[in-house]
């Protein structure tokens, strides 16, 4: 993975170093919240509902041990015992206190980390496959252009004051496990004459417009990735609304001004812009390949899943869910879900994080990954070393075998904690889980994906769940908005609102029926539910939620 | 008995700890809904939310919530409000552990 240059090194410290002193001088007055807000922001420091929270950049979703192990000890010292991962393969801390933030900021600084650009008018973190690196169906490891972007974005001068924020995802599979079509940017790799390069996507987005994004290019060169995206920046930083921010994302750019005289801007922007990098780029994204060396997989023969035969109906069953196919043999992807029954989805308390720290050490190469779907990824796992993983997580209560299934599901902080959110999400996630390990029906109930926002911004993704909840208020309480047919797959759809919303003690009952209810009409076990909806249509499955109404 | 429909209080965010905190009028700023001055009068909350505005060096943020005055103090109206005053639904990390 990459690791700091002495340059890189500096900025950070240096960031570091600024921020103490302006919160020092907020402490003592000098600075008004007017004033510090912005600062604080351009730092991954909100305020919150209860407290400030503070969001750490996990770039691509890329942590070693060490790292891991650091935001453990940030946890415990600075916050309440655990961290929160995020659907956009970020950190965040709910309870630091103002004054403590700049030494937490230190302590990142020590690891290689960062909150720099986790809010604002910025190119976010950049997202990326999970399983990169590791896929068996990967074309290309992504991470390098991942970092080749990351580096460009950082401080960008031109790019910190953008009409709205910019996120950037990046897949080097064909199956789509970045959701590149719901980026501002969505670049897939794929191959042309044998060369690989991207698909890059423009104008996907989420919130309360949700839009698919839409192709600009059937195929650029790896090589010209830096200077076409340079362009599309540049196009969106010109052309896009500021004066009203709900207007001001580029899926709405692309929308108003069609995506002919978008794609005739970028491409004339990126033939003017191309020759000023003058190979510069290309040097740099040589030096980061240097550092992203392929593991050492030596290791050769392991046991095929026919040799787990005498391993505990428990081990088999979370190695049916959570392994995935490995691009070399004897390997395994391991997922570790975050998502036990009843427990907050993406939550791992200090002592989890230090033991999937000494897994990443142990047995994957001190490699961790943070999916947009709040798991954690041990992404090169020799199969031998399989059951020992599998006895330390279920000790450390990280063994609970249902990714891809009902209870894996995707929630935002909801009005638990955040500010903006018009209901909450953690206790309905909660629910639905708990109700659906009583029924022990979810691995019969097979694929599903549930995601949950508590309010339209969708950090939830509830647009692009098999099944989507979106919490708003309505008359003074809380209301839950059912949307279905949502896919986040290579073939992303836009689920489609079922109807009225649902109180918040009716919505676990109506999930049940409807789930129930699709057992019913499934034409066998192996047709999964996003299958039985598109087979059949809503309807169905709109009667099957309102029946009890 | 005649209802007062207007009745609030104001509350804030402490700027130092990010802690919910409400305004008493003869304790500063409190950390308990409980003991947070109930104000029935408009111009009244006018002129405290001007004054709470105007102490940033402590509270960050401060509104007026409405609240119904109980005999075991103010309890919040609207739901966002009530969790501000309790912490958050799914550990005891807030004001449930006070």
């Amino acid at each position: 993975m990459y690791h700091y240059s002495s340059f890189d090194q500096d900025f950070v410290t240096n960031r570091v170093a600024q921020f103490r002193r302006q919160v020092a001088r907020r402490l003592d007055g000098s600075l008004t919240e007017d004033e510090f807000k912005p600062l604080r922001l351009m730092n991954g420091l909100y305020l919150q509902l209860h407290a400030y929270m503070l969001r750490v950049a996990i770039p691509y979703g890329t942590l070693n041990s060490l790292q891991m192990t650091q935001l453990a000890m940030i946890a415990e010292r600075w916050d309440k015992g655990y961290g929160h991962f995020t659907t956009r393969q970020n950190i965040q801390f709910n309870w630091p206190k103002l004054e403590d933030v700049p030494d937490i900021l230190e302590a990142l600084a020590e690891v290689e980390m960062h909150a720099i650009q986790t809010s604002g008018n910025t190119i976010r973190n950049i997202t990326v496959d999970h399983f990169a690196g590791a896929a068996a169906d990967e074309i290309a490891d992504p991470r390098q252009i991942a970092e080749l972007l990351r580096q460009w974005s950082t401080d960008h001068p031109e790019f910190q004051f953008l009409p709205r924020k910019f996120k950037i995802a990046v897949t080097g599979s064909a199956t789509d496990r970045a959701v590149t079509h719901t980026h501002d940017i969505g670049l897939r790799m794929v191959t042309q004459d044998g060369q690989p390069g991207f698909e890059v996507i423009v104008g996907g987005g989420l919130g309360r417009t949700p839009m698919i994004g839409k192709i600009l290019r059937n195929f650029l060169l790896v090589a010209d990735i830096l200077p076409y995206v340079e362009a599309i920046v540049s196009v969106y930083n010109l052309l896009g609304r500021r004066d009203n921010k709900y207007k001001a994302r580029i899926k709405i750019t692309v929308h108003e001004n069609g995506i002919k005289e978008i794609k005739a801007r970028v491409e004339a922007r990126y033939r003017e812009i191309k020759p000023q990098f003058q190979g510069a780029n290309q040097q740099l994204l040589s030096e980061i390949e240097a550092h992203f060396k392929v593991p050492n997989f030596s290791r050769g023969q392991a046991p095929s899943p026919a040799d787990f035969k005498d391993e505990s109906p428990a081990f088999r069953s979370w190695a049916d869910t959570n392994l995935t196919l490995h691009k070399v043999e004897g390997y395994a992807i391991v997922s570790i879900s975050l998502k036990k029954h009843g427990d907050t989805p993406g939550d791992a308390t200090v002592a989890q994080m230090r033991v999937m720290a000494d897994l990443a050490r142990e047995f994957s190469h001190d490699e961790l990954r943070i999916s947009h779907e709040q798991n954690v990824i041990l992404p090169h796992v020799h199969r031998s070393d399989l059951p020992a993983v599998y006895s330390a997580l279920r000790t450390a209560d990280l063994a609970t075998a249902n990714i891809g299934l009902i209870s894996d599901i995707i929630a935002c902080p909801g009005m638990d904690y955040c500010a903006l959110a018009t209901a909450r999400s953690i206790p309905i996630a909660q629910q639905i889980a708990t109700r659906f390990a009583e029924l022990k029906l979810e691995h019969d109930i097979g694929p599903l994906k549930l995601k949950i926002s508590g309010c339209i911004n969708a950090c939830g993704h509830h647009h692009m769940g098999h099944i989507g909840i979106l919490g708003l208020e309505r008359a003074g309480v809380e209301s839950y908005q059912i949307t279905l047919g949502g896919d986040a797959g290579a073939e992303a759809q836009i689920g489609t609102r079922a109807g009225p919303g649902f109180a918040a003690d009716e919505i676990v009952p109506a999930i049940e029926r409807l789930v129930l209810g699709y057992l019913e009409v499934r034409s066998d076990i192996h047709e999964t539910f996003l299958q039985s909806y598109q087979r059949l249509g809503g309807a169905p499955f709109k009667a099957m939620l309102y029946s009890a109404q | 008995m005649q209802l007062n429909l207007f009745s609030k209080v104001i509350t804030a965010n402490d700027l130092r700890s990010g802690e919910v905190i409400y305004m008493c009028f003869t304790r500063g700023w409190v950390a308990q809904l409980s003991d947070a001055a109930v104000i029935t009068d408009p111009d009244l909350a006018k002129a405290s939310l001007a004054f709470a505005e105007g102490q940033s060096d402590i509270a960050v943020g401060a509104y007026l919530s409405d609240v119904t005055d109980q005999a075991n103090g103010p309890t919040a109206t609207h739901f966002r409000d009530k969790f501000r005053s309790q912490g958050p639904s799914n550990y005891a990390h807030g004001k449930q552990r006070i």
